[in-house]
């Protein structure tokens, strides 16, 4: 085992340097909430690129992949991954457009849902978006702190205080600008890494043809394309990972940080093309590691590692704390920014508050979600049932939110009832909820055969057919051209609840609170008249 | 029990030498990209 002096030492370094250029970066460059939690048409389509994939590619690609690979279904598990972590993003390319064009001054999707749909969705929407990030973040601390004591055995709380501690440093002082340009140069670093680093596993690992005849002979499934606990399993991860990603917040803040349309259009399609290889590799190894006998069942999740320790020399070992650190900060300054900017932008629509009040909001609010995770993280927890549970409140929430950029006629109480049809139809079916649902009295009996598959395209599927059935039965006549103008800018000067007069053809100010009480706009998503 | 069909060996190596190739080939692209965002700027 590597030293843990030393891995804590390369950790510390590598930390440090990413944070003195998230910091040299945001310099002068934050002057205001509107900065600090938005970067609007600020980024070219490498830098879009670059940062859409250091966000969404976190530690865990060194993690699920290789366990769908090695203990849920082989090949087709880990092209199910691969292919479902790059539907959100192609999808992200018609949506985000609509996006900047239904609400070009939008900060957040909570800001969106309000305005849309009004407070029952928005509430909807807010659980859902913030457990999600905040598990996806935990997981992330979770798993580099796993990690880090698996190959040099650093106490857990010293891994997640130094790598959040670090993270939280430049993103309280930069907000969205220095995730931004840490993410450029964590992905310069990482792509590279990973492609030197498991190409060079494999050749000391006897090459494709040793790895492939191993699998064959121990257990031919695990190359097999239509292997049906595979398919199976691919077909529900593209599920809970589609939705997932379409409430997730840092994307959303990247839709919005893109120059233009060809920026977002060509960096969110570089990003779903560099996802699907990141994905395939990772899972393979997992393949290759139960195909040699390296791992079982209960280890397969850490197939990457284990094999890292039993087989490669030091300095291997090192440049793959680098890679998971990388990996780590990258999503957790993300996650970090994107939490706090909901929030923020919810406070200066809910609240009579000025730019300091939103200024020390996000930022404090920022520290508050690093504080947690940092605890999370040096636990040890598993987080793998919350993260699942995330996943299927998020497939049946997405479709109605999205839903909502495209018809007028869709009114907040279809797009809530359309989201609990999909919940309540997604834990019926859920497997891990099963024991609590099944204690309930007289419930226990009338629940459906448990299965994940039915449970994720359950979600999604009732979900549609609600919100379709709500479009077609129903006009709610929202007005789309509205929405934006209910939206408040964070760099106004009319900081103070105050009220700006119309712009022609509205009905009401930017804010869409006009009285200034934290009213919502009316239910059904139409203007307020 | 229907037994089960793995793909090839050649397929194989495509599979993991392609995902490697194209890692590499996106690190190009997005290198090349901020090189000319940057000369945009």
């Amino acid at each position: 085992m590597v030293s843990s002096a030393l891995v804590l030492g390369v950790t510390a370094a590598t930390v440090a340097a990413v944070t003195a250029v998230g910091l040299l970066a945001a310099r002068g460059r934050v002057d205001s909430v509107e900065d600090f939690i938005s970067a609007r048409d600020s980024a070219g389509h490498g830098t879009v690129t670059a940062t859409v994939v250091a966000s969404m590619m976190g530690a865990w690609i060194l993690f699920s992949p290789a366990e769908a690979g090695a203990a849920f279904g082989g090949l087709p598990a880990v092209l199910g991954y691969a292919v479902g972590s790059t539907i959100p993003l192609l999808l992200f390319i018609p949506v985000g457009s609509r996006i900047r064009s239904v609400m070009p001054s939008g900060h957040s999707l909570t800001e969106f849902a309000y305005a849309r749909f009004g407070a029952a969705m928005y509430l909807f929407v807010l659980v859902v978006s913030v457990f999600y990030m905040f598990v996806f973040l935990a997981a992330e601390m979770t798993g580099i702190a796993g990690a880090l004591s698996l190959v040099a055995g650093v106490p857990q709380w010293q891994t997640a205080l130094l790598v959040g501690g670090f993270v939280l440093v430049y993103t309280v002082y930069g907000g969205l600008v220095a995730s931004i340009v840490t993410d450029t140069i964590q992905t310069l670093v990482v792509l590279p890494l990973l492609a030197v680093g498991f190409g060079g596993a494999l050749v000391a690992l006897g090459g494709t043809g040793e790895i492939h005849a191993a699998a064959v002979a121990a257990d031919a499934t695990l190359l097999d394309p239509g292997f049906r606990p595979g398919v199976e399993f691919g077909i529900y991860v593209a599920f809970a990972i589609l939705g997932a990603n379409m409430l997730n917040q840092g994307i959303w803040q990247r839709v919005y940080a893109a120059d233009g349309e060809a920026s977002l259009r060509r960096g969110f399609g570089a990003a779903a093309v560099v996802v699907v290889p990141m994905i395939l590799l990772a899972g393979l190894f997992g393949v290759a590691a139960a195909a040699l006998g390296l791992t079982g069942p209960d280890t397969a999740s850490i197939a990457f590692f284990l094999v890292l320790e039993a087989a490669f020399p030091t300095w291997v070992t090192l440049a793959v704390v680098v890679l998971v650190v990388l990996l780590v900060m990258s999503s957790a300054d993300t996650m970090f920014n994107a939490i706090a900017s909901v929030v923020t932008a919810d406070l200066a629509r809910l609240v009579d508050a000025d730019q300091r009040t939103l200024w020390l909001g996000g930022r404090g609010l920022t520290v508050a979600v690093a504080v947690g995770a940092i605890l999370i993280g040096a636990q040890g927890y598993s987080v793998l049932r919350l993260f699942l549970t995330a996943d299927l409140l998020a497939a049946a929430v997405f479709f109605p939110f999205i839903a909502g950029l495209y018809t007028e006629r869709l009114s907040g109480p279809g797009a809530v009832l359309a989201g609990l049809s999909g919940i309540a139809v997604g834990v019926a079916h859920f497997p891990m909820l099963r024991g609590p649902l099944a204690a309930v009295p007289g419930l226990g009996g009338a629940l459906p055969e448990p299965s994940f598959l039915v449970a994720f395209a359950g979600a999604t599927g009732a979900s549609v057919a609600v919100t379709l059935a709500a479009t077609a039965l129903s006009d709610a006549g929202a007005d789309l051209d509205a929405i934006d103008g209910r939206i408040r800018a964070l760099d106004d000067p009319v900081a103070d609840g105050g009220i700006e007069p119309p712009a022609p053809g509205e009905g009401e100010g930017r804010d869409g609170d006009r009285d200034g009480n934290g009213d919502a706009p009316d239910e059904t998503g139409g203007e307020r008249r | 029990m229907i037994a089960a069909s793995a793909v090839g060996a050649t397929t194989f190596a495509v599979l993991v030498w392609g995902s490697i190739l194209l890692v590499a080939a996106v690190f190009v692209y997005v290198a090349r990209a901020l090189v000319l965002d940057r000369r945009a700027a």
